[in-house]
């Protein structure tokens, strides 16, 4: 990564910062101003985000989703934008209050990945790839969402549990809509990954040898492993007997397989898949 | 100037004395007319609520009326004794009444501290001296930064959001329950007081659904038609508990009514929707045991008390925040108020000094050749404007620092004396 985006990448993570301090604050008293300021902080690490995946892609002449890193990036830049988004609905610092921790654990994440780009594999159709990383990316995303819902909704349970009437229960939105957007942001996910998985599936059917992947690589074998339990996610959020807790905690424990699947997988097997080679290519185990 | 504030409150008088001085709008106007007449050339407000009836005024400094002339004229109006008014009521000037006045504002002088209809009755009562033409610079100065003070209060603090009523508490966490109360359904069982109360709250926050079960008919009856509910019959109190969304138990029974069984099999036929329990009877009429089924939330009234006794003692700790806020606008309002009181006499005496002034240039005009320019003749002129001018600063800069500091009046009488400025303003 060149100097400029080294400088613009700590920036985004420095303003992320920024907008936590903001959202701490506003537990303790919350005013228009300090609301202000966080959205003012948050839409700076936004630009810096989309500003440096904008100068990654140029420099390689495609779109930087390919490694792991420019992945990780983009994750955290659509968290950032929805926060943005939601806060004319979520005016508390409710959402911040666990959205913002997990951006910056993205990035401090990234941090520590390769940077290095590399060029797309010639075998498999450009558009074909590109979608293939775009919908299993927007897939994570759903699924963030869902897991933020998740953590707040076992705050908020775990308050009215105790008759609590502290700071944050008051600004927690309640337990019903929590609910019903944790199982929209999973149905949303599960489409979203199931059609970015059958994509890179069937691009390995078509191209397996030549980019040497299989059934039995670690990556294939972790994204069905998390596909399954997406599966699970969806099917236990339709039954009652499973509502409410059981769902919020499986939704969060999904989205943390499947970020250490799409990330971790890399450090501790070999694999053919782009994401792990950039890992093992940069010298890491 | 002064500013007055007398009047009685919940700790000075009991509730029969406050009655007796209560104002309603008509009156209040007929009052301030009453005041306007007797001392003119003051500004009135009148604050009644439940809990307190006040007089504000601002005046002349020397002049009236005094705090005991606005009390005696109180008494008048309302036919009580004056010395009946006169023991229960309190007397405040300027500072101490510019205070009250944004602490009853901001909630802080309220029974229920943080309780948020006092803002709207200040803001009523200033608006109906307003309408009644009885209020002045002095007064809707004092009554805007009132409103700003409260604001701030409220925005900076938990006063105004903790809840201190049983109900209110169960009315909060059916909040962080459901989404759209409107479409709950809420199940009576039995007709204690405490469950109408929480009813009634529910029902002021959109709740329609209301079904009342009683073991006699007449009191289900009684209550329903009270709370505008429907009635089923005790013997189908299961289908009516499965048909709940949140359930205010308050019967007379010594034993638990509802047992942890009875209220699974009712949960498993609601599909283990969320379920909001209120166990308002004492004793309890549910089982304990009930608040380990997945997605209840049981609520007796020990916890309920404790949680009103908790948001009290959190609220309790927000005031000295709150006095904080309120100080700083009175001290703000003092600022203005001190500056203002010598306004008029700083007017004066630019008006004297550059009429002097004026006076002399012309003087040497006349003495000037006739060639000289009319260019240099307004030069003359605005030279000895800005003379005058840079002479006045430091002696008005000076007087606005004494104001501030409360010495303006000595200070007041001097420069009318030295600048033969005739009159006394204080």
């Amino acid at each position: 990564m060149s100097a400029p985006e080294l400088i613009v990448f700590w920036a985004a993570a420095a303003c992320l910062v920024w907008a936590m301090v903001e959202v701490a604050l506003r537990l303790r008293r919350d005013a228009s101003l300090r609301r202000g300021r966080t959205l003012v902080a948050a839409a700076l690490a936004f630009a810096c985000l989309v500003g440096l995946l904008a100068s990654r892609s140029r420099a390689a002449g495609q779109a930087a989703i390919v490694t792991v890193f420019d992945a990780t990036v983009l994750l955290s830049a659509v968290l950032v934008l929805l926060l943005l988004v939601l806060s004319p609905w979520l005016r508390g610092p409710a959402l911040g209050v666990f959205l913002l921790p997990l951006t910056v654990t993205l990035l401090v994440l990234a941090a520590a990945l390769p940077t290095e780009t590399m060029a797309l594999r010639s075998e498999v159709p450009y558009a074909a790839t590109v979608g293939h990383v775009a919908l299993t990316m927007a897939g994570i995303a759903a699924l963030a969402v869902g897991g933020l819902c998740g953590t707040m909704y076992l705050a908020q349970r775990l308050r009215l549990r105790r008759g609590s009437t502290d700071r944050l229960s008051g600004r927690l939105p309640n337990l019903e809509r929590l609910e019903r957007w944790n199982r929209g942001a999973a149905a949303l996910g599960f489409v979203l990954y199931s059609l970015g998985l059958g994509l890179g599936l069937g691009m390995m059917g078509l191209k397996g040898e030549s980019l040497g992947l299989t059934f039995l690589d670690a990556k294939v074998i972790s994204s069905l492993v998390v596909w399954a339990i997406f599966v699970l996610l969806v099917v236990l959020g339709l039954r009652p007997r499973f509502r409410g807790r059981p769902v919020a905690w499986l939704t969060i424990v999904a989205f943390t397989l499947m970020v250490l699947a799409a990330v971790g997988v890399g450090f501790l097997w070999p694999t053919g898949h782009m994401f792990g080679q950039a890992v093992s290519s940069a010298g890491h185990p | 100037m002064k500013i007055l504030c007398a009047g009685v409150n919940h700790q000075s008088a009991p509730l029969e004395v406050r009655g007796r001085l209560a104002f309603d709008r008509v009156s209040t106007a007929r009052a301030l007319s009453m005041l306007r007449t007797r001392f003119p050339g003051g500004e009135f407000a009148i604050l009644s609520t439940c809990n307190r009836v006040e007089v504000y005024c601002a005046a002349a400094a020397a002049g009236p009326p005094e705090a005991d002339e606005l009390l005696r004229a109180l008494a008048e109006f309302h036919e009580v004794p004056a010395g009946d008014l006169g023991q229960h009521a309190y007397r405040l000037a300027t500072e101490d009444a510019v205070r009250h006045l944004m602490a009853v504002a901001a909630s802080l002088d309220s029974m229920v501290i943080g309780e948020s209809e006092i803002i709207g009755q200040v803001k009523e009562a200033f608006v109906w001296a307003a309408e009644a033409g009885a209020t002045g610079k002095y007064l809707n100065r004092l009554f805007h930064r009132s409103f700003h003070a409260a604001k701030r209060v409220h925005a900076a603090t938990e006063i105004g959001r903790r809840r201190t009523s049983v109900a209110s508490v169960a009315v909060d966490f059916a909040s962080r329950i459901f989404s759209g109360l409107e479409s709950k359904r809420i199940l009576v069982v039995g007709a204690g007081d405490v469950a109408e109360r929480a009813v009634a709250h529910l029902r002021s926050l959109g709740c329609r659904g209301v079904t009342v079960v009683n073991r006699t008919a007449e009191h289900a009856r009684r209550l329903a038609e009270a709370l505008g509910a429907g009635v089923r019959p005790w013997d189908e109190l299961d289908d009516a508990l499965a048909d709940s969304d949140i359930l205010i138990t308050s019967t007379a029974s010594e034993q638990p009514i509802l047992s942890r069984a009875r209220l699974a099999a009712a949960h498993k036929r609601r599909r283990y929707a969320n379920w909001l329990i209120l166990d308002l009877a004492v004793p309890r009429d549910v089982d304990p045991l009930t608040a380990g089924l997945a997605n209840v939330y049981l609520y007796d009234l020990d916890w309920l008390g404790q949680v009103v006794s908790e948001n009290l003692r959190l609220r309790e700790g927000e005031v000295d925040v709150a006095a904080g806020i309120v100080a700083d606008e009175v001290r703000a309002y003092l600022d203005w108020f001190e500056v203002r009181d010598v306004g008029p006499l700083v007017d004066e005496l630019e008006t004297r000094l550059h009429a002097l002034g004026d006076e002399e240039v012309e003087r040497l005009l006349k003495r000037l050749p006739p060639e000289t320019s009319e260019a240099a003749r307004e030069e003359i002129r605005l030279a000895t404007h800005r003379i005058v001018h840079k002479l006045l600063h430091e002696p008005i800069e000076g007087l606005k620092d004494e104001a501030k500091r409360g010495r303006a009046p000595a200070t007041v009488r001097l420069l009318r004396r030295l600048f033969a400025l005739g009159g006394d303003d204080d």
